[in-house]
């Protein structure tokens, strides 16, 4: 097992390295040089010619991503242009913005969405399954910013029970920082509700179909008995991947939901980034959501083998 | 075991594990979730009471100490004599740190304003108000200014604000991006000098009337900050302290969300009606900041577009404005290659629009027709007389167009960026022209990308570009317009226009003795602009802004630039 965690991990670096120099080239061919996008369309070029001489952006690009890669090692990410401050603190602290969001939204639809696939298979062909299917099936579809909206003219505007910005006063404690997560989490779990329910009541299905569901059931083991020993354990292995591969975009994903609900989260970061051209930031964030990425595949590999003793890591 | 009897078996148990994940577990589940949604929302109501130690909800007490308001969420009250008041602010996120060097946009000038204060502001009505200066004067020349600070000014930390933290200021900035602006009116960092402790003095390198205008709010990165800062400066600096000498001290900045600040209680000039605090919430999206507003989380947001406005016109809890500005989008064409070197060609495209039809589809009427020059009706050296105002003429611009060649019209590339309703413009001139055969092809490009690859590299075709409000012209007269082998690097002639007549009435205008004598040059200017069309100016940009009903005070300039210090609610 531990050589397996320690492939992974060998494995995660080297899609981290290979992302990195992605995402620095990609920054590289955005058009514009640096130092004219700090200091903007008007500003002369011998001031430009000097900033970039200052920030360094002059270099030929490999030695650029040398020096950068070897600061980002080290826990250093650089400076940001447009918020002027290190992109570590800003990361750091749009990384815990987004952690919380994910964290309601994943708390909440998991349940949900477990028990609403479970419900329907065993409900199949009946009217709870049709409308836990159809409706968590028309939920996905409807785009964020859709859902989003509604969310913010009924909830906030018009009943004003819940505030539509993500972000809470400065220094505010754990309920009123959760109430302002409310609404935005809420798109997140209908977009994501439908997509595991499906995949768990298909899961279920296929378990209470097997032959050793059959076999344990004419063993005369009790009914819950064989649904939590025989049918779940193998009903939620696909469900369990789902789910780990939803954190990476409940993370890093939230570009819309953050954006429509003002909230500095990893997602709205990379936006700011983006517009305004801030390469160290963009390439910052793009690194950690990468690693974020990796770090969900990881734990849902080791959450499959636990859960599917026939997979023998290692 | 026989069939039968599996099936009954098999039925049976299906019936008992119901109990194991069944309706009532479920429903069970689902409870305690929205359980914890409603305590959640409950939270509210305990905390708007009290303000609590730990800053769970914000609320804010009025003078006599009846707490009335909770910022979560809820409309400001507030006391009637305008103590113990909050102003919430929606400002667009900057696109730089608060740096006096760097700010370059609405939202960095608009933050940067509050705490820092210039020596001239430039109001809305285009006067120059003493603010740092209370006085000025030149030389007959016009090429040397001095500026008499007002002794009584001082810095947030009692220090008062000195002819030497001028200097360090112009010298600051000098650099960045004001650089530009510098090289306009003729300034030469070193020859910024103090005369005495009160006293300052700049040697311009060449004649600049309205030089003043340089120094105020409309250089808006050229707030007054102490020597001291300056000595230290590095960028970023500025945030740690939003240093300044005006009417708000920072109490909290966080980047991309949101600043706080608070009443500066020893501020040199008068500010005893200024509200308690001010909290300022940037915002990425102009949606967020209309439903913000509409839920009542913001009082005031100082500039918003049109398109963001519009869901706030008909709605009672907005008050929409706006005040008139020199704002205004640049229609060029490369003047030095076919079709676009015969000034016919570019009198027709400039014949063709249906201007009134712009105003109103594209500005909901918030804007005023322009007649292609970029002296704008209300700068007081605008001559009324001086060309009559160009109107559609689809016959006229197909004789013209007959004329120089192109009876059937041509093809062309008309390149603009993203930015308020302008890639809506390249649209409807595309269509605009489409009867005269012209076929324009559009593209529209992100900022960074336009100004990098197609503002200045117009090839024998036609661009949009947009240029922000200004106090006097002579920026608009200065750079896009001047031959641009007379300003080289610091040329901003996207249509590579170069005519030696313009160039000495432009001359002419910025050394003007008097306000007589630059009416009538300007006079000259406009009607040569509208003759040889180097760009068409379709329209100028009203300023709109939107307060909540009862609060009064909000004033703006079609800089960007905003004040609540008088700020009150009338209830």
């Amino acid at each position: 097992m531990s050589r397996f965690v320690l492939r992974r991990i060998g494995l995660a670096l080297i899609t981290l390295v290979l992302l990195s120099i992605l995402v620095f080239i990609g920054t590289q061919l955005l058009p514009g040089d640096v130092g004219r996008r700090i200091l903007g369309p008007f500003a002369t070029q011998e001031a430009v010619d000097a900033l970039n001489a200052r920030l360094g952006t002059d270099r030929p690009v490999h030695i650029q991503y040398w020096d950068w890669i070897i600061s980002a090692i080290t826990g250093d990410l650089g400076f940001s242009i447009s918020f002027s401050r290190p992109v570590n603190e800003l990361l750091g602290r749009a990384l815990g913005n987004s952690l919380k969001l994910a964290a309601l939204a994943f708390v909440v639809v998991v349940p949900l969405s477990l028990l609403g696939g479970i419900f329907a298979a065993l409900r199949r062909g009946t009217a709870v399954d049709r409308v836990i299917t159809v409706g968590g099936l028309s939920a996905t579809v409807i785009p964020e910013f859709v859902s989003g909206i509604v969310l913010i003219i009924v909830f906030a505007v018009f009943l004003r029970w819940l505030p539509g910005t993500a972000a809470a006063p400065q220094g505010a404690g754990f309920l009123t920082q959760l109430r302002h997560l409310i609404l935005p989490a809420i798109p997140l779990v209908l977009v994501l509700f439908g997509y595991i329910a499906r995949i768990t009541r298909a899961g279920v299905i296929e378990a209470l179909d097997a032959d050793y569901t059959r076999t344990a059931i004419l063993k005369g083991l009790p009914r819950s008995t064989v649904i939590r020993r025989d049918v779940l354990r193998n009903a939620l292995l696909p469900t369990i991947a789902v789910v780990a591969s939803q954190i990476g975009y409940l993370i890093g994903g939230l570009v819309v939901v953050e954006v429509l609900f003002n909230y500095q989260g990893i997602g709205k970061l990379l936006f700011d980034a983006a517009n305004n051209a801030d390469f160290p930031l963009l390439a910052g964030g793009v690194l950690v959501v990468g690693a974020a990425f990796q770090v969900s595949m990881l734990l849902a590999d080791l959450a499959y083998s636990w859960l599917n003793p026939r997979i023998r890591l290692g | 075991m026989d069939k039968a009897e599996t099936t009954a078996s098999v039925g049976k148990t299906r019936k008992r594990s119901n109990p194991a994940i069944g309706r009532s577990r479920f429903f069970g589940l689902l409870v305690i979730v929205l359980g914890l949604v409603l305590a959640a929302c409950a939270d509210d109501t305990t905390g708007t009471t009290a303000t609590s130690g730990d800053g769970d909800e914000v609320t804010t007490t009025a003078a006599d100490g009846e707490v009335t308001t909770t910022a979560d969420g809820e409309v400001t009250t507030t006391a009637a004599d305008g103590e113990g008041t909050t102003v919430r602010v929606a400002l667009p996120t900057p696109a730089v740190g608060i740096d006096p060097v760097l700010i370059n946009d609405e939202g960095g000038l608009a933050a940067f304003g509050q705490a820092a204060e210039y020596l001239i502001f430039s109001d809305d009505e285009l006067n120059p108000v003493p603010v740092l200066a209370e006085s000025w004067e030149s030389n007959d020349a016009g090429d040397v200014w001095t500026f008499h600070l007002n002794p009584n000014a001082t810095f947030h930390d009692g220090s008062p604000v000195t002819a030497d933290d001028v200097v360090a200021t112009v010298q600051g900035i000098a650099g960045g991006n004001a650089g530009p602006a510098f090289q306009t009116f003729g300034v030469d960092p070193a020859q910024v000098v103090a005369v005495d402790e009160q006293t300052v003095e700049f040697t311009l390198t060449q004649s600049s009337g309205a030089f003043p205008f340089f120094m105020s709010s409309d250089n808006y990165n050229a707030a007054i900050l102490p020597a001291s800062f300056w000595e230290e400066y590095e960028e970023g600096s500025y945030e740690q302290s939003f240093v300044g000498s005006g009417p708000w001290i920072l109490e909290s900045y966080d980047p991309g969300v949101s600043a706080v600040y608070v009443k500066n209680e020893d501020y040199w000039g008068d500010n005893s009606g200024q509200p308690d605090r001010m909290e300022v919430t940037f915002f990425a999206d102009e949606a967020a900041a209309v439903t913000g507003f509409l839920e009542g989380r913001f009082d005031v947001i100082p500039h918003i577009s049109f398109s963001g406005a519009t869901p706030l016109l008909e709605s009672p809890d907005a008050e929409v404005s706006s005040i008139s500005t020199a704002q205004h989008r640049q229609v060029y064409f490369d003047t030095t290659k076919p079709p676009f070197d015969d000034k016919r060609v570019r009198q027709a495209i400039a014949l063709a629009l249906d201007r009134d039809l712009l105003v109103e589809g594209l500005l909901g009427g918030f804007g005023v027709v322009g007649n292609d020059h970029p002296i704008w009706q209300n700068f007081p050296m605008h001559d009324p007389d001086a060309v009559e105002q160009r109107a559609q003429d689809l016959d006229q611009a197909q004789q013209l167009l007959a004329e120089a060649g192109y009876p059937d019209g041509f093809q062309a590339p008309l390149d603009t960026l993203v930015f308020f309703e302008v890639e809506d413009l390249a649209v409807l001139i595309q269509q605009s022209v489409a009867p005269l055969g012209i076929d324009l092809n559009v593209g529209v490009y992100d900022s960074g990308t336009y100004y990098g690859d197609y503002w200045l590299a117009a090839d024998a075709s036609m661009g949009i570009v947009n240029y922000g409000h200004r106090g006097v012209p002579n920026v608009y007269l200065g750079a896009p317009l001047l031959s641009p082998e007379r300003l080289g690097d610091d040329s901003w002639n996207a249509s590579h226009w170069s005519n030696a007549e313009y160039d000495a009435l432009f001359d002419q205008f910025t050394s003007a003795p008097d306000l007589e004598t630059q009416t009538e040059i300007a006079g000259q200017m406009q009607a040569l602009l509208n003759d040889e069309v180097p760009f068409i100016v379709p329209y100028y940009v009203d300023h709109i802004s939107v307060a909540r009903p009862g609060f009064s005070g909000l004033e703006v300039t079609g800089m960007g630039h905003y004040t609540v210090v008088d700020g009150s609610f009338d209830d």
